[in-house]
C-alpha cells in the first residue's frame, strides 16, 4: 500500500480499512475518556492540595501568632504545591504533555481563590477556629484556637507523608496498569476523603473514616485480582486508610464514639442502663469541649442577634433561643456507638444541672438563653451544679479509657529535676491528642480541687487575701458545700492581724456583729 | 475592723524590682494586691494561689520562686517574663511557702467560676535579687 486509497477497492481492502478505522476510533475513545477521567481527578488532587496548603500556612500563622512556632517553617503551601505539580507532571508526562502545561494549569488551580477560601472557612469552622475568630471575649481563646489546630498540624505531616509516596509510587504503577485512570482515581481517592473529611466527618458522627477505610480495603481486595498490583502499590492504598485512621483517631468525633463504647459496656447488645451511660458518657465529652461550647455559643451568638426581629414577645425569643440550643446540642452530640438510641432533648435537658452550668460553659450560657431554658424545662436548673458534672461514670471506666486510647501518662503533673515541668489544663488538651484530653481533664480536676475541698471542710485553711469570700466563692461555685461550721485563718496582704472567721461563699461586711472575728 | 498595727516593716517591692532591674530586656509585671489570694492548707502546707487575672502567658508558666528573705513570690515564664505577686507574703501564710514543692494557680472570675489551673514547681530561694544577678551574669 502506498498510503492513497484506492478509488474501487476491493472487499477485503474496504473491510480492513472499515475495521481499522473503528478500531482506531475506538481507542482514541477510549483513551479520551480514561484520559479526561484522570484529568477530573488530578484537578481534585490540585485543588485539595492548593486547599490544604493554604490552610496548612494558617496553621504556620496561628501557631506564630501563638508564639508556638518552630524556626523552621512549617510545611506550607508553597511545599504542597510542589508536590502537587510533582503529581501533575506524573500526569501529563504519562498522557504526553509537558511540565509547562502542568505548570499553567496548577498555578491556574490555586487562583480559584473563592473555591480555596471557602474551603477553608468551613473546614476552620468546623474546627472552631472561625468560631474563636468571632469571639474575642471567650476565655483563653488562643489557646482554644492553637488545640483546633493541633490536629491538623499532624494532618498536614501526614498529607506530606501521603503525597511524597504517591508521588514516587504512583507513577510506575500507573504506566503499565490497564486501568490506569481508574487506579489514579483511586490514588486520589484518599487524598480527597483525606481533606474533606475534616469538615464531614463532623456531621456524620464519625461514619466517614470507617467508610473511608472499608472502602480502601475492598479496593486493595479488588486490585489485587490483577497481576499489575504490587506490594509496593497496596502499601501505598494501606498507608492511605491507615493514615485515615490516624488522622480520624484524633478527631473528636472518634474519641467520643470509643468513649461512649467504654462507658456502654456492651455497646453490641446494650442494656437500657448501657444507654443511659453511653449517653451521659456522650455529653460529659461533647459539652466539656471548649471547641464545641464555642460552635454553640456562636450559633447563640447570631440568634440573638436577630431574635427580636422575629419574636415581638422578648419571652417567646428566649425559648426559641434555647429551643435551638438544646436542638444544636443534639445535632451535634450524635455518636455512632449510640446507633438508634441516639441523644434526644430530654437527655439534654437532664445533663443541663451536671454540665451546661459549670463553669466553662458560662460563654455559652448567655443570660437570654437561661431565661429561655428555666421557662422551657423549670426543673432543669434545680440541682446545684458540680465542676466538672458527675464524673463517676467516666471515672469508673476512665483507665480502660485511658488505656484503649494510649493515654498511658499516669502523673502529668509529676515535676522532674530539672525543675522546669510545668502542667495545666490548656497545656494537657493541647498535647494529648484531641478530646481524649478530656477524660484526663475531668478526672483532674476532680483531683485537684479534693484537697481544697477537704482543707475547707477540716477548717485547715490559712488564707492571706484583701477580698475574704474569694476562695468560699470558687470552692461554692465548684459544686462543694461548704460546711456551716468550717471556718477559715485569714490575714490581709498588708500584714494585718490574724483572724478567725466563717467560711461561707457571701460573707458580709466584716462589719456584720454576727462575724466578730476571733482573735488569735 | 481589720488592725494594721502588727504590720512588719518589709519591702513593699521585691529588690529587683527596687534596685532598677525590673526595667532590663527581662518583661517583668506586678499583679495587683486585689486580683490574689494565696491558700494554704495548715496540716500539709499545699498552696493555691487563687486569681482573677490571667499570668501573661498563663500556659507558659515554667515555675515559681519564692524570697525566703523578703517574702517575694514570683512566676517565670518560658520566654523569661517574671510575674510578681503584689504583696509580700505575710506571716500566716509563709511557713507553708518555705515548706511546699509546688503550687496550684486557680484563675477564676469574680463570681468564682473557675476558668483555668496549672501547677508549677516551687524554689525556695534566698532573694530574688541573687537569683535574678545570676541570670544576668550567665
Amino acid at each position: 500500500m502506498d498510503g492513497t486509497i484506492a478509488l474501487n477497492p476491493d472487499k477485503e481492502t474496504t473491510e480492513r480499512h472499515t475495521s481499522d478505522v473503528a478500531k482506531n476510533v475506538g481507542e482514541y475513545s477510549t483513551s479520551r475518556a480514561v484520559a479526561m477521567t484522570a484529568h477530573g481527578a488530578n484537578q481534585a488532587v490540585i485543588q485539595t492540595v492548593a486547599s490544604a496548603g493554604y490552610l496548612v500556612d494558617g496553621v504556620n500563622w496561628v501557631l506564630g501568632f501563638a508564639g508556638l512556632g518552630s524556626e523552621k517553617p512549617f510545611l506550607g503551601h508553597e511545599h504542597l504545591e510542589e508536590i502537587g505539580t510533582d503529581l501533575y507532571n506524573g500526569y501529563y508526562e504519562l498522557f504526553g504533555h509537558t511540565a509547562p502545561v502542568a505548570r499553567n494549569e496548577t498555578d491556574e488551580a490555586f487562583e480559584t481563590g473563592g473555591k480555596v477560601v471557602g474551603f477553608i472557612a468551613t473546614t476552620a469552622a468546623t474546627l472552631g477556629l472561625g468560631s474563636a475568630t468571632l469571639a474575642p471575649k471567650i476565655a483563653s481563646m488562643s489557646s482554644q484556637a492553637t488545640k483546633a489546630f493541633a490536629p491538623l498540624v499532624t494532618t498536614a505531616n501526614k498529607v506530606s507523608e501521603l503525597f511524597t509516596s504517591a508521588a514516587s509510587g504512583m507513577k510506575g504503577f500507573l504506566l503499565g496498569n490497564p486501568t490506569r485512570g481508574g487506579i489514579m482515581l483511586l490514588g486520589a481517592t484518599p487524598t480527597i476523603i483525606t481533606t474533606a473529611a475534616l469538615a464531614t466527618e463532623y456531621h456524620t458522627g464519625g461514619a466517614l473514616s470507617e467508610m473511608a477505610i472499608d472502602t480502601a480495603i475492598s479496593s486493595i481486595k479488588t486490585l489485587a485480582k490483577s497481576d499489575m498490583f504490587t506490594a509496593e502499590n497496596m502499601e501505598v492504598v494501606v498507608d492511605s486508610a491507615t493514615y485515615l485512621s490516624n488522622v480520624f483517631g484524633a478527631l473528636e468525633k472518634s474519641v467520643q464514639n470509643q468513649v461512649v463504647k467504654v462507658a456502654m459496656k456492651n455497646p453490641e447488645n446494650p442494656s437500657m442502663e448501657d444507654i443511659q451511660n453511653g449517653k451521659k458518657a456522650a455529653l460529659s465529652f461533647l459539652l466539656l469541649n471548649p471547641e464545641n461550647l464555642i460552635a454553640v455559643g456562636i450559633k447563640n451568638k447570631i440568634r440573638t442577634a436577630a431574635i427580636d426581629d422575629l419574636h415581638d414577645d422578648p419571652e417567646e425569643a428566649d425559648k426559641y433561643l434555647a429551643r435551638k440550643f438544646v436542638q444544636d446540642i443534639i445535632d451535634i452530640a450524635q455518636v455512632r456507638a449510640l446507633r438508634g438510641n441516639q441523644i434526644k432533648e430530654e437527655d439534654v435537658i437532664n445533663a443541663l444541672p451536671e454540665t451546661l452550668k459549670s463553669g466553662m460553659l458560662s460563654a455559652a450560657m448567655p443570660k437570654r438563653l437561661q431565661n429561655g431554658l428555666k421557662h422551657l424545662w423549670p426543673n432543669a436548673f434545680t440541682v446545684p451544679p458540680k465542676i466538672p458534672g458527675d464524673t463517676s461514670q467516666i471515672s469508673q471506666h476512665f483507665n480502660k479509657a485511658r488505656s484503649l486510647l494510649g493515654l498511658t501518662d499516669d502523673h502529668p503533673v509529676s515535676m522532674n529535676n530539672n525543675g522546669n515541668n510545668s502542667f495545666s489544663i490548656l497545656n494537657m488538651l493541647k498535647n494529648i491528642p484531641m478530646l481524649g484530653g478530656i477524660i484526663v481533664f475531668l478526672q483532674k480536676v476532680v483531683d485537684f480541687f479534693k484537697p481544697l475541698f477537704g482543707a475547707a471542710d477540716a477548717g485547715n485553711l490559712e488564707i492571706q487575701t484583701n477580698k475574704e469570700n474569694r476562695a468560699a466563692n470558687i470552692i461554692a461555685k465548684s459544686g462543694h458545700t461548704i460546711p456551716p461550721d468550717a471556718t477559715v485563718k485569714t490575714q490581709n496582704h498588708k500584714g494585718g492581724i490574724i483572724t478567725q472567721q466563717a467560711l461561707a461563699p457571701t460573707l458580709p461586711s466584716r462589719h456584720d456583729p454576727k462575724l466578730q472575728l476571733e482573735m488569735e | 475592723m481589720l488592725d494594721y498595727r502588727n504590720e512588719t516593716k518589709k519591702p513593699t517591692m521585691p529588690p529587683d524590682v527596687m534596685s532598677g532591674a525590673f526595667n532590663s530586656r527581662r518583661r517583668k509585671e506586678m499583679i495587683d494586691p486585689a486580683d490574689f489570694d494565696i491558700v494554704a492548707d495548715k496540716t500539709t502546707s499545699r498552696v493555691w494561689i487563687l486569681h482573677e487575672k490571667a499570668f501573661i502567658n498563663q500556659n507558659r508558666v515554667t515555675h515559681a520562686e519564692y524570697d525566703t528573705e523578703n517574702h517575694f513570690l514570683r512566676f517565670v515564664s518560658k520566654d523569661g517574663c517574671m510575674q510578681y505577686l503584689g504583696a509580700a507574703v505575710q506571716q500566716l501564710l509563709q511557713p507553708h511557702l518555705a515548706r511546699t514543692k509546688d503550687i496550684t494557680a486557680i484563675l477564676a472570675d469574680p463570681e468564682g467560676n473557675i476558668k483555668d489551673l496549672f501547677v508549677v514547681p516551687l524554689k525556695q530561694v534566698r532573694t530574688l535579687q541573687n537569683i535574678h544577678n545570676q541570670g544576668e551574669k550567665r
